[in-house]
């Protein structure tokens, strides 16, 4: 049954595809299919050709509108330019026409002024010199009566056979002057300035008995110049506090050292053998101040020799032998120029026992009247911060780590630096 | 247990105030840090011609004088000659020398030469002391050797 089905269903197939083959076969000479280019083109009417003209003369008016509103805008520019420049030129005119006004009104100021100080200046200058001919008229007439009377007291001496009179107050330099060499007077050596050339003129007139000859009109009335009280002809004295110039510490007169509380009592060590130089220029402190001072450990004294030698150990001075200050640093705190003195903080940085810590020194500096600096000051500090454990003895009497540091030094000037 | 210790405590803090006052503090006061010439704290008198004799070098120049001479040096003689040596600020450092006769004025006051201005002439030790408009100069008496 089933292939039965099977056979019909084949059969089937076959004659649908023969009745297709047939109806084609019938149909094929009536049926043709043609494809053409630009079919959808059929569906614009329009000519692409007279749509480009169309468009380029749409174009060529744009391009004509807006040649003409270009030549409009630049004429209006052209026109905002040329009035700007004019208001600026304008402008320019009337600063120079003040500044000139301005000078002119200065100018007339000044020689108001100038001519006001000259017509004073040569009113003070008439008096003065009014004045000095007045004393000097006076002088002349005094040193004639002066000569008149001397000249009648020395006619009249050999008559009376009497010595001169004696000398006046004001006459007595000239007298010293030509007086010869007496049991007092100091002569000088190679480097010495000789003894001053100023000598009476001879007299016009007879001489005093003691052979003193003065000239009344000759200058030589002014004082001979007293050598100093040493009688050394001392320089003068140049020193200046402004200028940048080098010091050097004077040992002798110096001294360093610290202050230090411990549980029994409180005791300073100090030592004066301290050396070194700086320069600086002390008008202007801050400006590049360069030196260093070194102390020798092993000289500090604190009066003790046993507590001495515990420093010195504690100090390593046999290792480290010198307490070393570099300077760094000024920052000025007060200045004044007049009285020579000035005030700050001193950066630097201290050594001791080989260990360089940064401190700041406040300082007080004074130029006495030997020309000398003396630079004063203290700090306080840990003695442990360069590594010194704080003495102590039997865990009872032992030193504070704190202690005040100073110096006292004074400095002398070496030379001048540019 | 209570008396007993206020007891040693009590001898404890007698003992150790009678040890440190054993040791007396030695702080310098800050004025004193500064160096001073021994010549400061001598007691002057007025000196005279007889005190003037042999060598003496400045210990201590103060007043105007001082920024102009380092150092000074003075041989004075019995019969009134004398000479002596400045060695004066640079730069460069030089010496200056001189030499003359010494007297005295009327009012007791040493010429150094005679156109020299006086000094006053004061004595202590082994110290002089002249003082003039000038400055101050101290002389300490040094042995030729």
């Amino acid at each position: 049954m089933s292939k039965l089905l099977q056979v019909i269903g084949v059969l089937a197939i076959l004659g649908f595809t023969g009745a297709g083959f047939g109806a084609w076969m019938l149909t094929k000479e009536q049926v043709h299919i043609t494809v053409e280019e630009g079919a959808g083109d059929r569906l614009s009417s329009v000519d692409p050709t007279a749509e480009l003209a169309d468009r380029f003369t749409a174009l060529q008016g744009d391009l004509r509108g807006l040649g003409q509103t270009l030549g409009k805008n630049f004429e209006l520019l052209d026109t905002a330019a040329a009035e700007r420049e004019e208001e600026a030129a304008s402008a320019r005119e009337a600063d120079r026409a003040a500044t000139r006004a301005e000078l002119a009104r200065l100018e007339q100021s000044f020689a108001g002024q100038l001519a006001r100080a000259l017509d004073s200046e040569r009113e003070r200058h008439t008096a003065a010199l009014g004045a000095l001919q007045g004393e000097l008229a006076a002088l002349r007439a005094a040193l004639a009566d002066r000569a008149a009377a001397e000249l009648a007291a020395a006619n009249a001496a050999p008559a009376e056979g009497a010595p001169s009179t004696p000398p006046t107050e004001e006459r007595a330099p000239e007298l010293a002057q030509g007086t010869p060499p007496t049991s007092g007077e100091a002569s000088q050596g190679a480097a010495a300035t000789p003894p001053s050339g100023e000598q009476a003129q001879p007299a016009p007139v007879e001489p005093t008995p003691a052979g003193e000859a003065v000239d009344p009109a000759a200058p030589a009335s002014k004082p001979r110049k007293k050598r100093s009280f040493v009688a050394f002809d001392l320089p003068s004295d140049s020193f200046t506090f402004e200028g940048r110039r080098s010091w050097e510490i004077v040992p002798s007169l110096s001294r360093v050292g610290f202050d230090a509380k411990s549980t029994l009592h409180d005791f300073t060590g100090a030592t004066q053998k301290v050396a070194g130089s700086f320069t600086a220029d002390l008008s202007a402190p801050q400006v590049d101040p360069q030196g260093a001072i070194r102390a020798e450990a092993a000289t500090l004294n604190t009066g003790l020799p046993d507590r001495d030698t515990a420093m010195y150990e504690k100090l390593e001075s046999s290792k480290h032998g010198a307490i070393t200050f570099t300077v760094l640093g000024f920052r000025s705190t007060s200045s004044d120029a007049k009285a020579m003195k000035l005030a700050g903080v001193v950066r630097g940085r201290l050594g001791i026992r080989g260990v360089e810590k940064e401190i700041e020194l406040p300082v007080r500096l004074a130029v006495d009247d030997a020309r000398r600096l003396s630079i004063e000051g203290e700090l306080v500090a840990k003695m442990s911060l360069w590594g010194i454990e704080p003495p102590s003895q039997l865990g009872m009497i032992s030193v504070q780590d704190e202690v005040k540091i100073w110096i006292a030094l004074r400095a002398r000037a070496t030379e001048a630096k540019q | 247990m209570s008396a007993r210790f206020s007891l040693m405590f009590g001898t404890f803090l007698s003992a150790a105030s009678l040890f440190t006052s054993c040791i007396p503090s030695n702080v310098v006061a800050p004025t004193d840090r500064a160096v001073r010439v021994d010549a400061a704290n001598a007691v002057w008198s007025k000196g005279g011609a007889a005190d003037l004799s042999g060598y003496w070098s400045s210990r201590e120049l103060s007043g105007p004088l001082a920024s102009a001479v380092r150092r000074m040096h003075y041989w004075f003689e019995a019969d009134g000659r004398f000479t002596g040596a400045a060695l004066l600020e640079g730069p460069p450092l030089a010496f200056q020398v001189l030499s003359g006769l010494w007297s005295f004025d009327a009012e007791g006051q040493l010429l150094l030469g005679e156109d020299a201005e006086p000094a006053r002439l004061e004595k202590s030790g082994e110290f002089l002391r002249l003082s003039g408009s000038d400055g101050v100069v101290v002389l300490e008496r040094e042995e030729l050797r």
